[in-house]
Formats: C-alpha cells, sequence, structure tokens
C-alpha cells in the first residue's frame, strides 16, 4: 500500500460563528492526483491554507510526510510546492528572475538551480518570455508563471488551488497536461477547483466538500456509483403526447422522466438497454425521432443528489 | 541571502526614481544656494534724482554736484508726480532758498523738500545721507573752517568707504562650515520622499499578500526573511544618508570640522526616522498606487509646520505648537543651533537630539505592533 502523504484527522476551523471546516479528515497517498472539489465558500482554500500552516486551526491535527505540520516545520515544507489561487509573483522582476527567486528560497546551490529554472522554464513553455516582466504576459502565460515559480525546485507534495481560473481553453490544457507531467515524474498532487471536469479528467481520487464538510470521497467511479442516477437518456422529439411520456416513465430502470424544449429526458437507474426499450416505445407510437444522446453521470449529477444544489452557479458555467 | 537580493533587485528598478529625485532636490537647492550666496555681495545703488535748486549758490551748487556723483540727476520727460509715480524717477529734492545761509545758522529747517511715492532702503537712505551731509558741513565750520572748506572736508568724509563683512545667520561660524550649512536644513524634506517614494514601495512589493504567502510556505525562517529585509534597507537608508553627507561636503567645501559634526549625527538619526516612518506607511497602505499622494502629502506638510522651508523664527506660534509634535521640528532645531541661525547650547542639542532619538523609538514600536496586528489579521 502507498504510503500516505497527508492526513487531516478532524479538521475545525472557526471564523467567530462561521465553521469554515467541520471535522475534516483526509488521507491522500503517494502518488495520487487528488482533488478537492466544492463550490465557491465549501471550504477549499481554507482546507489548503490549515495544511500549509498559513492559517491557524481551531481543532484537529495535519500530518504531512508522516510528521507533523507547522509554521516552523521547515524540513516539511522543503518539499512542498504550492500555487496559489491568486498570481504570487513580484512585477518588478522579469520571468526568469522570479522562478530564480522562489526557486532560490529552496536551493541554495546555484548551478543546481540554474538548472532547475531552466527546466521549470521549459516545462511552462515560457521560454520566449524570459526577458518579460509580468505585466507584458498574458492571463494564460502569467498563470503559466505562476505555476513555474511553485515547481521549480521540484517539490515532492504540489498543492494547486484552482490554478486555472480565468484561463483561455489553451494554456487551461497545457497547465492540466504539465499536472498529469509532474505526478507521472513521481509528484502527489493536491488540487482543487469548482470545475468538475478538470478534477474529472487529471484527478485519480477525488473528495467533494461542501460548507466545510467532506460529503463524499473516492474515484470518479466510486462517486457516480453512490447515487441512483446511472444513466440519463435525451432523444429530440418535435412533439409527445402525455400517454406515450406515461408510458415511458412505466418502464423499468427509468425513474425520472421530462418533455421540456422538445427533448424528452429519462433518467434510469442500473438495468440494461434502457434506451433500445425507449426508442421502440417511441417507434411505436410513430413519432418522428430527432437526436438521441446519453450521458454517464457526472459529479456535478452527484453533488445535486447529496445536496440538492449544482456545484456551480448558473453564471460561472 | 535570496531576500537580501531580492531587495536589492527592487531596489534597483526603483533607482532611476531615486535619482530623478535627489537631481531634483540638488537642482533646486543649487538654486537655492546661488540666490543666498548673491545676498552676500554689495553693489552700490543709484537712484534717478530730479533737483531743483532754488537756492542757486556756490554752496547748492556745490551739493547738487555731490549728489551728481553718487546719483544720476535726470529731467523728466513728464511732470514730475507722474515721473515719481511711474518711477521713472525715484527722488525729487527741492534745494530751497536760504540753504546756504541755514549751513551756517542755528536754524536748518525747511532746506530740503524731499519728494518720492514708492519707499526704498535707497530712498530713504537718500534722506539720512543728506542729514549726515548738513551735519558733517556744520560740523567743519563749527571747529573754524571756512564754508568752501567745510564743504570740501564733508565731502572728502564722506566719500570714506567702509568694508562691509556679511555674516549669514546660515553661514554658521560656530562650527566651521563657512558655506552649504543651509544644504542640512533641508534634508528631512528629501530623507522623507526618498524614503517613502523607494523604501515603502520596495517593502510594499516585498511584502505583497499573495507572494507573502508564497514565501512563508517556502523553507525560509521568518527571522531570516525580515533579517535579509532589514539588512537591505540599512543598506539604502546608509547610501542616501552617506550621499548626502558627501554632497554636504561638497557644499560646505571640505571636511566637516567641530560641532559641524553633530549635523551629521542629526541629520543621520533623522534618516532613520524617516526609514521607520516609510516602513510604517507600507505596514498601512493598500495599495503603491496611494504611495505619491502619501509621500508629497507627509514630507511637505512636515516640511512647512517645522521650518524646513521657512526658517521657524518666521512661523507662527501655532505653527510652532503644531510643528512640536513631529521630529522634523526637534532636527530643524538643532540644525538652527548648529548653523548659527540660535543660540548654541551643547545641553540644548543633545535635549533635541535625544528628542528626535524618542520619535524614532515610538515610530519603531507602533511599525512593530502595526506587523503584529497585520500578522493576526491574517490568521
Amino acid at each position: 500500500m502507498a504510503d500516505t502523504v497527508v492526513k487531516i484527522e478532524s479538521l475545525v476551523k472557526r471564523y467567530g460563528e462561521l465553521i469554515a471546516l467541520d471535522h475534516l479528515d483526509l488521507e491522500i497517498k503517494q502518488g495520487e492526483v487528488f482533488g478537492l472539489l466544492g463550490p465557491n465558500g465549501s471550504g477549499k482554500t481554507t482546507t489548503i491554507n490549515c495544511l500549509l500552516s498559513l492559517l491557524s486551526y481551531d481543532k484537529g491535527s495535519i500530518e504531512i510526510f508522516g510528521k507533523e505540520m507547522s509554521p516552523v516545520a521547515y524540513d516539511i515544507k522543503k518539499d512542498i510546492g504550492v500555487i496559489m489561487q491568486n498570481v504570487a509573483v513580484y512585477d518588478e522582476l522579469t520571468v526568469q528572475e522570479n522562478i530564480d527567486y522562489f526557486c532560490g528560497l529552496y536551493i541554495t546551490d546555484k548551478q543546481q538551480r540554474a538548472q532547475y529554472v531552466e527546466e521549470a522554464i521549459k516545462f511552462v513553455g515560457l521560454e520566449d518570455f524570459r526577458k518579460f516582466r509580468p505585466k507584458k504576459l498574458s492571463g494564460g502565460l502569467l498563470r503559466r508563471l505562476n505555476i513555474a515559480c511553485g515547481i521549480a525546485h521540484k517539490p515532492k507534495l504540489i498543492i494547486l488551488d484552482e490554478p486555472t481560473v480565468a484561463v483561455d481553453p489553451q494554456s487551461r490544457n497545457k497547465i492540466l497536461e504539465g499536472i498529469e507531467e509532474l505526478n507521472r515524474s513521481g509528484a502527489t498532487i493536491i488540487y482543487t477547483s469548482h470545475y468538475m471536469e478538470e478534477v474529472e479528467q487529471i484527478c485519480t481520487r477525488i473528495a467533494i466538500m461542501d460548507k466545510g464538510r467532506k460529503i463524499a470521497e473516492g474515484t470518479k467511479e466510486e462517486l457516480t456509483a453512490m447515487i441512483k442516477n446511472t444513466e440519463t437518456i435525451f432523444v429530440s422529439l418535435h412533439e409527445l403526447p402525455d400517454d406515450v411520456l406515461k408510458e415511458i416513465s412505466a418502464l423499468p430502470h427509468i425513474y425520472s422522466t421530462d418533455y421540456t424544449d422538445g427533448t424528452l429526458t429519462a433518467a434510469c437507474s442500473g438495468g440494461k438497454h434502457n434506451l433500445i426499450r425507449v426508442l421502440e416505445v417511441l417507434q411505436e407510437h410513430d413519432l418522428h425521432i430527432g437526436r438521441v444522446t446519453t450521458e454517464r453521470p457526472t459529479l456535478n449529477d452527484v453533488f445535486l443528489e447529496i445536496t440538492g444544489k449544482a456545484l456551480r452557479d448558473k453564471e460561472e458555467k | 541571502m535570496q531576500v537580501f537580493k531580492l531587495f536589492m533587485l527592487i531596489l534597483k528598478k526603483k533607482l532611476p526614481l531615486s535619482v530623478t529625485i535627489m537631481i531634483v532636490f540638488m537642482l533646486l537647492y543649487a538654486g537655492m544656494a546661488f540666490l543666498d550666496d548673491n545676498d552676500d555681495k554689495f553693489t552700490e545703488s543709484k537712484l534717478d534724482i530730479v533737483i531743483n535748486d532754488l537756492d542757486d549758490t556756490p554752496e547748492s551748487r556745490a551739493l547738487t554736484e555731490f549728489i551728481g556723483k553718487k546719483h544720476n540727476i535726470v529731467t523728466p520727460t513728464m511732470p514730475l508726480k507722474d515721473a515719481l509715480y511711474f518711477a521713472t524717477v525715484d527722488y525729487s529734492l527741492t534745494i530751497n532758498k536760504g540753504y546756504s545761509e541755514k549751513l551756517t545758522s542755528d536754524d536748518t529747517s525747511g532746506m530740503f523738500v524731499e519728494q518720492h511715492v514708492y519707499d526704498s532702503y535707497s530712498v530713504a537712505y537718500m534722506s539720512s545721507w543728506l542729514d549726515e551731509y548738513v551735519s558733517c558741513v556744520r560740523a567743519c565750520t563749527a571747529s573754524g573752517e571756512s564754508l568752501t572748506d567745510a564743504i570740501s572736508s564733508a565731502e572728502e568724509a564722506m566719500t570714506l568707504y567702509t568694508e562691509v563683512t556679511y555674516m549669514s545667520s546660515d553661514a554658521g561660524n560656530a562650527n566651521g562650515m563657512t558655506s552649504g550649512s543651509g544644504f542640512f536644513r533641508y534634508l528631512p524634506f528629501i530623507f522623507l520622499s526618498l524614503m517613502i517614494t523607494v523604501l515603502s514601495s520596495v517593502m510594499m512589493s516585498i511584502n505583497d499578500k499573495e507572494v507573502r504567502f508564497r514565501t512563508n510556505c517556502s523553507k525560509i525562517r521568518t527571522t531570516s526573511f525580515v533579517l535579509q529585509i532589514l539588512a537591505g534597507s540599512v543598506v539604502y537608508v546608509l547610501a542616501v544618508w552617506v550621499v548626502f553627507m558627501l554632497l554636504g561636503m561638497a557644499f560646505s567645501g571640505g571636511i566637516y570640522s567641530g560641532t559641524a559634526w553633530l549635523n551629521v549625527v542629526n541629520s543621520g538619526i533623522f534618516a532613520v526616522i524617516s526609514a521607520f516612518i516609510a516602513v510604517l506607511i507600507s505596514l498601512l497602505l493598500r495599495t503603491q498606487a496611494s504611495l505619491n499622494l502619501v509621500c508629497n502629502t507627509l514630507s511637505i506638510s512636515m516640511s512647512f509646520l517645522c521650518g524646513v522651508f521657512i526658517p521657524q523664527s518666521l512661523l507662527g506660534d501655532t505653527v510652532l505648537s503644531i510643528g512640536r509634535f513631529f521630529p522634523a521640528f526637534w532636527y530643524v532645531k538643532v540644525s538652527n543651533m548648529l548653523t548659527g541661525a540660535e543660540l548654541y547650547s551643547s545641553a540644548k542639542v543633545t535635549q533635541y537630539m535625544l528628542i528626535e532619538v524618542c520619535f524614532a523609538a515610538a515610530i519603531g514600536a507602533a511599525v512593530l505592533l502595526v506587523y503584529k496586528l497585520k500578522v493576526r489579521s491574517s490568521e
């Protein structure tokens, strides 16, 4: 069994009356890409800040690499790389100077540092921008610089707190590919996001958080298996008489149906050949069938079913 | 020494601003010093005088001739009142009939009628000069000389030139500095400007919340981080101070001597106070955008209230009362004593310097307090 890199037990953090973290337990194994998924304000960033000892907490314990984490645990900190939600670089320094400075906080040997800085620049694809000041970089390039500053010293544990916020799709893909590559090279990753697609894409294990509590944890498959929905069928139709809709609703394994804006939606729970049975009913009534699609349940469905609300607000989508 | 290097790197980027401020200050000071220099030199001024000799005697003509040697005797091109009003003529002198007789009599009233519109030192001096001339002639006749000889003797006596040495209140004979000592009076303004504009800016960059989070996550110890920033600040403050001490030497024309060294110590204390103020501002301000506004407001207002730009002797009691609550006030007090503008007292110089040290300690304590509060609030 893989070694435990991070162990959080019964962590409680209060801001006055507000409970930001409510007896949170997490265990992250070596080599994992661990996703912390939750809506804004669910406690992801607070968890990270407590983990890094940037915030004090009221109760519980945090262990990293088997040692208790504290603000003065420098032997632990040397193996951690941090990429925060907001870009944290010096506007006065160039790309190269920034990476060199942050790498220098960990690596004192000049030659080794020069090599690491060079590798980090190549890793994030900023070779052509090394003499640029951050203000001259686009949002995506700035995020890449932010990442380079966090990983240049080759940490064993990398913590990324929403690193793709306000990033263009091209840079986002580049960042996600980079994270996977870092993981392949041996680093354990903690990745927080409220973008479920990203978490689904790169995380090997996921914890879903809401109101400071962990509401579910497991692989994507384990999480989706927790909920009733196993498949959702979508069929485009010009018309759908009520009696036909009732007939479909009565089919085995179909627990919810809806017809809105010319699309029939049928949610299934278990069973096989659900789609064939729905299409057979429609053909029996000579209804003209348009586009037919099916969807496996997403993490959003998991979150929706557990909490009764969506992971992201509509305007964020 | 990674943080120290970072400090120096950021400082390097701000250096052009620092140098610009220094150059502007030096140009302003050089201009003011040049103007001050001109105050030390005397040039004889000549008045344009209209003389109306109603007496028309050899004595009155002798007076007219003697006045002509010192001033310009002119004939107005317009009515006399207009000429006086438009200042084409400075002074009108009418030598009344009976002038020559009155020179030897006891009654000297009504010898002249003087007219002028604008008051000036030269005009006042002219009236006084006429009185002196008459007194001289009368003194000579009283001693037995003939009137003609008395006039010659009086003219001879009044052409004697007295050498004048100008002792500026600024020149500070007490401390051995011959010139440029006023330079020290302006240092509070330039020190505050340089510290707030540059040191606060560097501090704010280094202590940016997001970047500090990242630094706090690294393996660098907080003590080491703070000490390295302190080292960077000390280097900057020391560099600024040394540069200005060297410039002070250049202006005073040599190495400091005697009590002039107290000026050096005094400015050193104020440099430290300025640095503390700059650090405090960097902790209190949220963005660098407001830094220039704060810098100008603080440095200019403190300079005006404390007698940096205007001598304390010319400031009102209310202003001086307010000024006492600022360290620059005590700095200027010491500077005034060392440059001779106020009576020198070593006890008072020590007392005022200690007050400055107390200000430094108080601001330093405020820095620590605000820093602690900020750290606590971030948790």
